[in-house]
Parts: structure tokens; C-alpha cells; sequence
């Protein structure tokens, strides 16, 4: 897998948490909690694999794992959806695994009760609805559903803060080195996807400029702002209806560009 | 005007780390060849550094209670402490030792104990070491969070497994008749009376 040895990083705060287990003997501890991280990962990754999804970079973090992701992102939401939701799956066949292992008194009780901590609290931390872990991503899918591409990125970015709000308020009296690096990442991850958002928009409206989508809803709109993922649009410009390809000509006319093979 | 050319550079941009792989190889292996030749040469050439290496390699302990102890008073504990999930499977073991009679035995004390006694730990701490020490039997030691070794001897360890965290009371496994203890820190035997209370 010569591929994924270029693009697998362990972040330097997983490397300090993992430092922290060697120095104190919790050998076992350590190993359980990369197994089940990277079988997340490996949710992810096959899965792209499988749509034909460019996977650009994975990185491993003390909470979980982060699989980015380079593709249209005018491909359709479930498809999306289905990248995001299969890291917990996998990672949830991983644990029904364990169970029966236990009921087969393959392995110890101790054993058993650090896997199940782990794997509740890693689950329960990639299920946040803040930007870039899977909770949020999923939010992010499911508002798209129902509204339009700026209205939800609007709506999961204050979702994103609140929640981070209320984890801040309910872990402050359990003070452990590891939350201060785990915070830091959080706000991190909030700042660049409110930073990203003219990129996505525009990411969104060049796409479907340069390539060829097709989409089987459609809904007639006034300007850009109304634009929806999984729809084309009628807009209804001075009283009279244009395609979107004419409109995003408009839009983009006076850049030059050249349109390359879809992948 | 929105400029295309920004985005589609963005869009297109290989991230591939391409690095030297074998210039980093070659030098780990130099970098571990390395190491091995100084610890060799300082065992042939010092008879206090070969006591040294022996005694922190084949003897004592590495204290991971030592660095456990720092990381719970300055930095919050190893591992946070989960309120959300407990443990679905708790041990229901929590006993004194109970012996009849003690006498001194090679480095440490005797105990006389029942037939198939159920052998629990005296303190909290790792346990570093399962397996036969001469004249002790089947062994377990295990490092107290102050620093001090508790070794048990000829008892089975079907209770506990190499590296595993235990608390005062944990079941370790089960001894007939004879209950062997010593107490050591840092290659040195201690007196068993301290300890046993």
C-alpha cells in the first residue's frame, strides 16, 4: 500500500499521548486505542476507494483520525454521506468482533472493559457536530438536504460553536493535559472551515462551469444565493429564465481557463 | 470577477510527500548500529559502566509509577478519567491478606496461608514481572506507586496479566500453603516487618 504510507501522519500530539503510555506502561492501553482508530480510518478509506474518491491526506489524532478527502463536491450527497457515516460503522463491526471474542473467553475481562471505554468514547467524540469530524459532516450532508449550500454551511458553523461551547463548560472540572491539545484542534478546525467558505462556494459554482453534472431536481432561482446541492436551476433573470450553463458563463467569463478530463 | 486560475491550482494541487526514504532508512540503521557499538564498548572497557547497564537492564525496573505519579499531580492523569462510560465488567474481589503464621525466608517472609488461598495485592501499582524466581516459585512483582517492589511468591497468576494496573485488593492468583513476600527497591531488600503490617 505504497499509496496510503505517503499520505498516513501521525499528528505530534497523538505522538505525546502515545509517549505518555510508553512511560507509564499502559502498553496494552496504547495498542487498543490505535486499532480502533485506524480501523475507523480504514472505514473511511475503503470506501473512498470503492467510489473512487481521492483521498488526500490521513491523520491521527489522540481523539480519532482525520480522512481528507479531494472530490467534486458537486457529487451527490449520499455518496458523500456514505464516506462520513462508514468510519463508525467500521469501527462498531470492529467492536461486535470484540464481544464475541470475550463471550469465546479469548481474551481477558480488563481487556475487554478498556475496549469498551474506548471505543464509546472515541465514538461518542467523532459524533460532535463540529466542523471536520464526523458528526459534522454529517450535519453538514443532512442540512444540505433541506436547504441551500450557504444556508447550511451557515447554520453547521453555529452548531459547530455552540457545541464546542457546551464540551468546553462540561469537561472544565476534569482537567488532563491532552484536553488542552484537544481544544486547541477544535478551535482549529472551526477557524479554517469558516476561512473555507468562499473557497467551497466557488469551488461549487466552478465545477459545475468546467463539468458535467447531472442532477434530477431542479428549482428556479434569482441569483447564486438560492443554489442547492443536487439540483440544477432555472434563473429567473429581468423576467426571463436562462440554463445554469449560460448563467455560470456570464459568471465567468472574462477568466481564462482550460477544462480538464473528469477523473 | 472571481479569478478561476487561484482555484484550479488549489484544486489540482499534488500533495504527495515524496521524501528521501532510503537516505532516512540507511540512517537509522547507521544511528542503531551506532548505539550498539557504545554500549558494547563501554561494557568492555569499564567494569562500572558494565555494572551500571547490567543492573538498569537485566535487574531493576524501569518506574513507571514514577512517571505515572508526575503525570497525575502536574498534568491531569495518563489517561482522562472517563465519567461517561464505566466499566461494564467490574471485579468483585476486595480482601486482606489473612496468614496464620510468618517466618523469614531467603530475602523476604513466609507466610503460612490456607489450601488454594486467593492471594490479594497489598497496594496499588503495575505489575512487572510474571514468571519463576529461584527459590520463590512462580513470582509476580509488582511496583508500588512510592517506588517499592512487592514480589509474590509461589502463587499461580491467572488473576492479572503482564503490565496490568491493579489496585490494593486485586486478586492476583492463588497460593497453597506457603505465601512467599519480599520487599525490594532499586536492587535492595527491605525489611519485611515495615512492610507487612
Amino acid at each position: 500500500m505504497k499509496s496510503i504510507y505517503h499520505n498516513l501522519n501521525f499528528h505530534y500530539s497523538f505522538i505525546l499521548v502515545a509517549l505518555s503510555y510508553i512511560l507509564t506502561g499502559y502498553f496494552k492501553n496504547l495498542l487498543i486505542i490505535i486499532t480502533i482508530i485506524i480501523v475507523h480510518e480504514l472505514g473511511h478509506y475503503l470506501i473512498g476507494k470503492k467510489l473512487n474518491f481521492k483521498i488526500k491526506e490521513i491523520i491521527i489524532y489522540p481523539f480519532g483520525g482525520l480522512t481528507k478527502f479531494e472530490s467534486y463536491i458537486n457529487r451527490s450527497i449520499n455518496e458523500w454521506l456514505l464516506i462520513s457515516v462508514m468510519g463508525i460503522v467500521g469501527q462498531s463491526i470492529l467492536f461486535v468482533i470484540i464481544i464475541i471474542i470475550y463471550k469465546l473467553n479469548i481474551i481477558s475481562a480488563s481487556t475487554y472493559n478498556i475496549f469498551y471505554k474506548y471505543h464509546f468514547s472515541i465514538l461518542f467524540f467523532n459524533l460532535l457536530p463540529i466542523s471536520k469530524l464526523d458528526g459534522g459532516e454529517i450535519l453538514n450532508l443532512l442540512l444540505n438536504k433541506i436547504t441551500t449550500i450557504k444556508k447550511a454551511y451557515y447554520y453547521s458553523t453555529i452548531i459547530s460553536i455552540i457545541t464546542f461551547l457546551i464540551v468546553v463548560l462540561t469537561i472544565k472540572d476534569n482537567f488532563n493535559y491532552s484536553m488542552i491539545m484537544i481544544i486547541t484542534l477544535l478551535i482549529k478546525n472551526i477557524i479554517d472551515y469558516i476561512r473555507e467558505y468562499n473557497y467551497i462556494i466557488n469551488k461549487f459554482l466552478l465545477e459545475r462551469h468546467l463539468y458535467t453534472f447531472t442532477f434530477l431536481k431542479f428549482k428556479k432561482v434569482n441569483n447564486k444565493e438560492g443554489m442547492r446541492r443536487d439540483y440544477r436551476h432555472l434563473f429567473k433573470v429581468k423576467n426571463k429564465y436562462i440554463t445554469e450553463k449560460s448563467y455560470l458563463n456570464q459568471m465567468f467569463k472574462n477568466t481564462k481557463c482550460i477544462a480538464k478530463s473528469k477523473k | 470577477m472571481i479569478n478561476k486560475s487561484k482555484y484550479i491550482s488549489k484544486y489540482n494541487k499534488n500533495n504527495v510527500n515524496e521524501s528521501n526514504y532510503l537516505g532516512h532508512l540507511l540512517l537509522r540503521i547507521i544511528i542503531s548500529i551506532l548505539l550498539f557499538l557504545i554500549v558494547g564498548i563501554v561494557c568492555k572497557t569499564s567494569i562500572k559502566g558494565k555494572e551500571f547497564i547490567y543492573n538498569n537492564v537485566f535487574n531493576n525496573n524501569w518506574s513507571f509509577t514514577a512517571v505515572k505519579s508526575f503525570y497525575d499531580k502536574y498534568l491531569g492523569g495518563v489517561i482522562p478519567s472517563n465519567y461517561l462510560f464505566d466499566d461494564p465488567v467490574e471485579s468483585v474481589f476486595n480482601e486482606n491478606l489473612v496468614y496464620s503464621d510468618k517466618n523469614k525466608y531467603l530475602d523476604g517472609v513466609s507466610l503460612t496461608v490456607g489450601k488454594e488461598y486467593l492471594v490479594p495485592s497489598l497496594e496499588d501499582g503495575i505489575v512487572v514481572y510474571i514468571g519463576e524466581k529461584e527459590g520463590y516459585n512462580n513470582t509476580i512483582i509488582v511496583q508500588s506507586m512510592a517506588g517499592i517492589d512487592y514480589w509474590y511468591g509461589n502463587l499461580t497468576s491467572n488473576g492479572v496479566n503482564l503490565y496490568d494496573y491493579i489496585e490494593k485488593g486485586n486478586l492476583l492468583g492463588s497460593a497453597n500453603d506457603k505465601l512467599y513476600l519480599v520487599f525490594s527497591s532499586n536492587g535492595s531488600y527491605l525489611n519485611y516487618e515495615e512492610y507487612l503490617s
